[in-house]
């Protein structure tokens, strides 16, 4: 029931999954069971979508579950009106992503700058353990992608969500962030011939 | 740009007719409908009680009435009443003990060093630094040893290895444990088995009772005391060979190490750090150790209440299979601990002639460049080089690298040197044995005379170790005679 519901909005939705007003209802008022379907709905995308931003897999858990720390903290602030409940639920993901990776990024710096000065950057294998040969080509060209790129590239060709909640969830205006979205895909297509070339693993 | 303008249409244009796309197109749409990484169960399970007691307890929720903090007070009471009578059958709590260097529990406010025994709420994140070991006992009656470097997730019912290695005890009757190691799961009824998981895949190997190996549902093995497993191997299960310990991801426990050797004559600038051709002695990996069966572990351990312990193992090792395996190996273990280095050089290289594909290949390998280290032997740097040939998915190739980066720097090959000292750098290394090897690196190129690398390579290292034990010479380097930022 949880892959139908994902699937439902993966390929063609305009924007991520609305939730019942129901349900958030029953959140709001401390239901468990609300809480614990709300999390089975929408975790295993949140999943994917915080790794494609290039959290380490083994980190990937612990923003996972920060995400769903600040938004059943946060519950009482959505507002069904401004954004659908997934929407919201990206943002947050993303502006966790960042700080996570903003965390690591120091611990990380010096042994970067190793890179940059003899070699090129050492990638981590668990970013390119996934199962299938697509799944790595995809995350190989994702992983080269600028940042702010990437995230618009990944909500508006991968995870389908419509313009402007876009630009809500990465905090721009809609023109830069249809700005970034044109630069990320002629950038997805050089590094696709690239790949294709045979730079990638 | 204006911002009522439309967006373009999507790359994976869902209203057109799949037959009228190219090939082109459709590869696209392939690649960007392809899975990402899965959320397993366990871990979202985890993730899921972590997510909720977290925004359960945080004070901007709404209050909880007095009569709530009474009956919470009353709880915590009672769970104390029943923690300290329950012993180590700890229910929806683990108690991590056991803890030798650095170990951090992951709570709602990020990691915490834990230094003595305490109790954690379940589910939880547990991880050990490099060289360092913990235990968390589990409920009933379960407990699991973290090796070095390992990451994992304690559930009710079992953990889900992140990353290392951990070797697991379940008491028999008590209940279900499953042990989640990526795509692949160890089920369990009671027994003593290891596990370990790495960006190569997962292995398992059973001491005693019985595990079963599944993926998803399928059953992929079902082991027996002294049989491994490990990913990727389409042969049935093996008993006593080597993928009982495929690709030992930690080092050896301090307790049955010799003692290390004393540092070396420091050399002055810009020879490489002196300390850094005595690392195979800590990078010795720990897996094989778990990795025999019992049997053959503990029928040489009985050679320790002998009178004559040696002459005891001697009589071991002139058997065949893993017993003599075992034996060879703690008879130069016990040569080295005695100061020998000749004599157990001499059990090790009888163990590599005869078992030169054996369970405890690697870990004697690393003995040998070990001793060699230790007397002086000028064999060393092609016993690294052959290491490194033999053993190329071991995780403590970047320990061997540093050991052949160092010795070539002192023969006076910087060139091969500082390949060397690339490659331990990228690989896995201790903090320690990093920073001898940026430190090697910066001071080779200088060597070198390639001044500008040099002197950002002196940088860097002084970036990340500004009170490092090379700290004033790199300082003096900077300053004196390489090139100013």
């Amino acid at each position: 029931m949880v892959q139908s519901a994902v699937r439902a909005v993966a390929p063609g939705g305009v924007e991520p999954a609305r939730e019942s007003e129901e349900r958030l209802e029953r959140c709001r008022a401390g239901d468990q069971r609300a809480w614990r379907d709300l999390y089975d709905v929408h975790a295993p995308r949140l999943f994917r979508f915080i790794a494609r931003l290039g959290v380490p897999r083994t980190d990937a858990p612990d923003v996972l579950q920060e995400t769903f720390v600040v938004a059943f903290r946060r519950l009482g602030e959505f507002q069904p009106d401004r954004s659908a409940f997934g929407t919201w639920l990206f943002g947050i993901a993303l502006r966790v992503a960042r700080n996570h990776k903003r965390a690591s990024l120091r611990a990380r710096l010096k042994l970067l700058a190793v890179s940059l000065i003899g070699r090129a950057p050492v990638a981590d294998p668990e970013q390119h353990a996934e199962s299938s040969a697509t799944a790595r080509e995809l995350s190989w060209i994702l992983q080269r992608m600028p940042e702010k790129q990437r995230e618009v590239f990944i909500l508006y060709e991968i995870e389908g969500v419509e313009g402007a909640a876009i630009a809500r969830i990465v905090g721009c205006p809609e023109g830069t962030a249809r700005s970034r979205l044109r630069l990320a895909r002629a950038q997805f297509e050089r590094l696709r011939e690239a790949y294709e070339r045979g730079g990638g693993p | 740009m204006s911002t009522t303008e439309s967006w373009p249409r999507r790359l994976v244009d869902t209203a057109g007719s799949p037959e009228r796309r190219s090939a082109r197109e459709r590869r696209t749409e392939e690649l960007l409908r392809a899975e990402g990484p899965a959320l397993d169960p366990h871990t979202r399970e985890a993730v899921y009680r972590a997510a909720a007691h977290a925004a359960l307890s945080d004070d901007r929720m709404p209050l909880w009435p007095p009569l709530a903090a009474a009956a919470a007070v009353l709880l915590a009471f009672a769970a104390t009443v029943w923690w300290t009578r329950a012993g180590d059958d700890v229910g929806p709590m683990a108690r991590v003990a056991a803890i030798s260097g650095t170990a951090e529990v992951r709570g709602r406010d990020g990691w915490t060093a834990v230094d003595d025994a305490r109790a954690v709420q379940l589910p939880a994140r547990v991880r050990v630094a490099a060289e360092s070991t913990a235990s968390v006992a589990l409920a009933r009656g379960a407990d699991v040893r973290l090796e070095p470097g390992t990451d994992l997730w304690v559930h009710e019912g079992g953990v889900t290895l992140a990353r290392g290695a951990a070797v697991h005890r379940v008491a028999p009757g008590r209940g279900a444990y499953d042990v989640e190691l990526g795509a692949y799961r160890a089920v369990v009824l009671g027994t003593r088995f290891w596990t370990a998981r790495d960006e190569h895949g997962a292995s398992v190997c059973v001491m005693e009772g019985v595990v079963e190996v599944r993926r998803r549902e399928e059953t992929l093995a079902t082991l027996r005391a002294g049989e491994g497993w490990r990913s990727g191997a389409s042969a049935p299960p093996f008993r006593s060979s080597l993928p009982c310990a495929p690709r030992p991801v930690a080092r050896a426990g301090a307790a049955e190490d010799p003692p290390p050797a004393p540092p070396r004559a420091a050399h002055a600038a810009p020879s490489p750090p002196a300390e850094a051709t005595a690392p195979a002695r800590r990078a010795r990996p720990s897996a094989p150790r778990e990795a025999p069966p019992a049997s053959a572990t503990e029928t040489a351990s009985r050679c320790d209440d002998q009178p004559d312990p040696e002459s005891c193992l001697r009589a071991l090792a002139d058997r065949d299979g893993l017993v003599a395996e075992v034996a060879l190996y703690r008879l130069g273990r016990r040569r080295a601990r005695a100061g020998d280095h000749s004599a157990a050089l001499d059990a090790w290289l009888e163990h590599s002639r005869r078992f030169p594909r054996g369970v405890l290949a690697e870990e004697v390998h690393l003995a040998i460049l070990d001793a060699q280290l230790a007397t002086g032997s000028p064999e060393a740097l092609a016993t690294a080089d052959r290491f490194l040939t033999a053993h190329p998915a071991s995780t403590q190739r970047g320990e061997v690298h540093a050991v052949g980066a160092t010795l070539r720097h002192r023969a006076g090959d910087c060139a091969g040197a500082l390949a060397q000292y690339d490659a331990a750098i990228a690989a896995t290394l201790a903090a320690r044995r990093r920073e001898e090897a940026l430190y090697g690196r910066a001071s080779c190129l200088d060597t070198l005379r390639r001044r500008d690398e040099a002197a950002a390579a002196y940088r860097l290292y002084l970036e990340a170790h500004p009170e490092g034990r090379f700290a004033a010479r790199a300082r003096a380097r900077v300053e004196r005679d390489v090139v100013p930022p």
